[in-house]
């Protein structure tokens, strides 16, 4: 084995970038990803144990009895290290925690779509000395919508016609898909919001520009703005109020039933935050649509064995076998010599062919600059290499 | 974020720590031996050497590889037969992990698996041995020292392994682990004590005048007291030394009876189930196994011919049977954890399946039978592992003239701070939201957020704690 270094000509770095597609089915009160159900295990759950439309972060636990589940634990410690589902206050609340109590996290750990109905009202609670006696709170879910407050401004740099303005006070519908689905950001001009009333479809939502803003292409207001996308985020902000049946109402909000509109698109999607009183609609089923953005830097390495290079070898069966008896002297330590295996096949019987220096490839090993091994690329066939051929070895390493 | 504002850390800004992350991991044995997809959970190889359990059929990619299951041999093993099937493999797989697991000696020679991993003493060989080895996913960095446990069927019938467990753990091994392997720390596996037991099989009534003699162990677990019965006719009396032949369960019940008022009462548990009579010895250890002196007529013994004496089986007592290598995620053991009967001792092993016995299995089988037979005994196996987290903690000390100005865009309107409200005399004032990790060429490492901006103005200083975990 001998080692060669890379010259900056041999390494290329790349960015591969995947655009996996999603597709999310609504109805009934249940969400199926890319028209999946999930299979019954052999212990009365999901294999996964998690919902349809849900993906299993770390699939740790795969057809396990109920009380048979993988689950993490940690001692509360003074590196203050704690689950997520912990929060803070209760963290530091010596009545449910104390130093040295085990904290545990149920497995598994999943993701799914999720909708946020922001009722309209005020944005923010009003507490002041004038009305001290009669303060004014906030609408239901306002905190999720003043969060986005920057995001949704800072698009208008971007020369966007949809800007916060009032949404603070406006009834707002927010589709939120995890980040794990979609990578870096939604990919622009993929997202498709489509309404079915009774399996037909009745409305039709599109970012046709590209530029973020969700135009009614199929619905009573064709052409209309009706939301927004904020494809880094990934959340879906819909606005649209009109109606989208025509006669046609459910209870979508609560017991009395009103039309659909985009306000209503996604009843039946886990809600975040104060919950949505809706009730049993069958007759409105919804497609969510849209392709990720996912980067993988590449590096590609090119490995040249040129003419006269790499045509011995280290392996211990690459010399003939011999006994090595040393010689040792008071000063002196010599080994003797060993001969090169001669493995030029010779096309006739009982001859042997002439000696010719023959390795062949098998690996190559890629190490850093202080010479340790950190990547072993293995070739489907060993190459046979001799001083008069060269070869070039193209190799990817994907992050 | 005001990117013109850098203040350079102190070392006593700045600490290490380490904390560890535990996972729970069981292992029911119905996912390796149970009636759920058993055969399409375990995978074998043509080579024989190994096989490999997942927890779902394998050719699905839902599935997880949860461990592999080998089995190997030594030289001095009473199996070891160098024309015995696939003699080599075993050899050089037992070789193989005891180099990687044991060592060498100071002659440069494998050392042995040694059941209490004190190398320098001979005669605790473990020389036929099981290697359980784990799947990193759910081994990660190593398993928690005290946590392993295994329970294995020990009973005889192939069918139902699990009439007797044998518990195996490496209870107090968080203090007294070892540290003289290669690969890393090791505890040593131990069994639980186990208590004898026989099951006598009516499967019809005995004849008159039969008799039967159990013999009890005392608490001390050395002395004994032994109890005759003989057997009398139809309706006859069923008292400390003799019970009827008739009666529910071919003159079960009755022998039951016999049996707690006999003088052993005391010593063992008795248990009907139909015409089963199971008599377990109260106290543990193997000299509960016991011969039993019989010539009941269609009365058999442990699965034994009618008429014919026994012995109870399985007392043993609490042992080192093997090892669990931490970091390495490997168990060892012993074959003969799984029976009372040494396998050292060339005696059949309680392995295999009703036709075949166990060392029939280990001598003239390939690899695959054995570790199927090892599989099937697997009723549970639990353990928990650990991953090192590592942290380093900076204390950002904003102090009281410090941080009080933005450069965020927005924060001026008109040259005036927004956030002062026009107040000209008011002191600046300023909303700390993030905490930038620089470089010492200024760039730009870690970003930490707050989860709600804190007021940052002249009359206030501010320590925020930045964890960073790798």
């Amino acid at each position: 084995m001998s080692l060669k270094r890379f010259e900056p000509q041999d390494l290329i770095y790349n960015t591969l970038v995947a655009k996996p597609s999603y597709n999310f089915t609504i109805h009934s009160g249940s969400v199926y990803k890319n028209d999946e159900v999930l299979t019954d295990g052999d212990f009365s759950n999901k294999i996964k144990h998690v919902s349809d439309g849900d993906v299993s972060l770390h699939e740790l636990n795969v057809n396990r009895p109920a009380d048979s589940l993988v689950y993490g634990f940690i001692e509360k410690g003074t590196t203050r290290y704690a689950y997520r589902t912990i929060s803070t206050s209760q963290f530091d609340d010596a009545s449910q925690f104390q130093y040295g109590n085990v904290l545990t996290q149920s497995y598994p750990a999943k993701a799914s779509i999720s909708r946020i109905y922001v009722k309209s009202g005020p944005e923010i609670d009003d507490r002041t000395f004038a009305n001290i006696e009669t303060p004014t709170a906030a609408a239901s879910n306002k905190k999720y919508i003043r969060a986005l407050k920057n995001v949704i401004n800072s698009r208008e740099l971007l020369g966007q016609s949809f800007t916060y303005n009032d949404l603070g006070t406006k009834e707002v519908n927010l589709i939120c898909i995890p980040g794990i689905f979609y990578g870096s950001k939604i990919d622009k001009g993929s997202i498709e919001l489509n309404h079915y009333i009774t399996g037909t479809l009745a409305a039709q939502l599109k970012d046709t520009n590209n530029d973020g803003v969700l135009y009614e292409s199929v619905g009573p207001q064709s052409g209309s703005i009706a939301g927004m996308a904020l494809y880094e985020q990934g959340i879906m902000v819909l606005t649209g109020s009109w109606s989208l049946g025509t006669g046609y109402t459910d209870q979508f909000f609560s017991a009395a039933s009103v039309a659909p509109s985009w306000l209503s698109f996604g009843t039946g999607i886990s809600t975040v935050g104060t919950a949505v009183d809706s009730r049993s609609v069958v007759a409105s089923s919804y497609a969510v649509n849209f392709k990720g953005t996912n980067k993988i830097p590449t590096l590609t390495m090119m490995a040249f064995a040129e003419k006269g290079e790499h045509n011995f070898s280290n392996n211990p069966s690459f010399l003939e076998l011999k006994s090595t008896t040393a010689t040792t002297g008071s000063q002196s330590y010599s080994q003797s010599g060993r001969k090169i295996k001669n493995i030029v096949k010779s096309p006739y019987t009982h001859q042997s062919a002439s000696f010719h220096n023959i390795t062949y490839i098998s690996k190559v090993g890629i190490y850093d600059e202080n010479k340790n091994l950190i990547a072993i690329a293995t070739l489907a066939n060993p190459v046979k290499k001799t001083p008069n051929r060269d070869y070039l070895i193209k190799m990817r390493l994907d992050f | 974020m005001a990117n013109t504002f850098f203040k350079s850390f102190a070392e006593s800004d700045r600490t290490s720590s380490r904390t560890l992350l535990h996972e729970a991991i069981p292992i029911t044995g119905t996912l390796v031996s149970g009636t759920y997809n058993a055969n399409d959970n375990v995978k074998a190889f043509s080579h024989e050497m190994f096989k490999s359990v997942y927890d779902y059929p394998y050719l699905s990619s839902s599935a997880n590889h949860i461990f592999d299951v080998s089995y190997g041999f030594d030289t001095t093993s009473d199996y070891y037969n160098a024309t015995s099937s696939q003699a080599s493999k075993k050899l050089n797989m037992y070789t193989q992990m005891a180099q990687v697991l044991a060592g060498f000696d100071t002659s440069g020679s494998v050392r042995s698996f040694d059941t209490d991993g004190n190398y320098s003493t001979d005669g605790d060989k473990m020389n036929s041995v099981f290697f359980v080895s784990f799947s990193r996913l759910l081994v990660k960095d190593e398993i928690k020292k005290g946590s392993f446990s295994m329970q294995l069927g020990t009973a005889t019938a192939y069918e139902e392994p699990f009439g007797a467990i044998n518990t195996i753990t490496d209870v107090s091994a968080l203090t007294s682990y070892k540290i003289n392997s290669p690969a890393g720390e090791f505890g040593i596996l131990n069994q639980s004590a186990g208590t004898a037991y026989a099951s006598f099989n009516f499967t019809n009534s005995p004849v008159i005048g039969n008799t039967v003699t159990v013999i009890g162990l005392q608490a001390d677990g050395t002395n004994t007291t032994s109890a005759s019965f003989t057997v009398t006719g139809n309706g006859g009396t069923t008292d400390a030394n003799e019970f009827a032949r008739n009666g529910a369960g071919n003159g079960a019940a009755n022998f039951v009876t016999a049996l707690a008022a006999s003088p052993i009462a005391t010593l063992v548990t008795v248990t009907r189930d139909g015409n089963v009579v199971t008599i377990t010895q109260t106290n543990t250890g193997p000299n509960g196994n016991t011969a039993i002196v019989s010539n009941l007529a269609n009365v058999s013994i442990n699965g034994g011919t009618a008429a014919a004496s026994g012995t109870f089986v399985h007392g043993r007592s609490a042992a080192g049977v093997g090892h669990i290598y931490y970091q390495a995620g490997i168990a060892v053991l012993t074959a003969s954890a799984l029976g009372t009967t040494a396998m050292a001792a060339g005696t059949p092993a309680e392995i295999g399946n009703e036709e075949t016995d166990d060392r029939f299995l280990i001598v003239n089988s390939g690899s695959n039978p054995i570790n199927d037979a090892f599989i099937h005994r697997i009723q549970n196996i639990q353990f928990n592992n650990t991953t090192e987290l590592n942290s380093t903690i900076y204390f950002c000390r904003a102090n009281h003239n410090e941080f009080n100005y933005s450069s965020n865009p927005t924060y001026l309107s008109d040259s005036k701070i927004v956030v002062k409200a026009n107040e000209l005399m008011m002191p600046p004032r300023s909303y700390a939201t993030t905490v930038g990790l620089y470089s010492a060429d200024n760039e730009l490492l870690a970003v930490a957020k707050l989860s709600e901006p804190l007021r940052k103005d002249p009359t206030n200083e501010l320590t925020l704690r930045v964890r960073l975990d790798y």
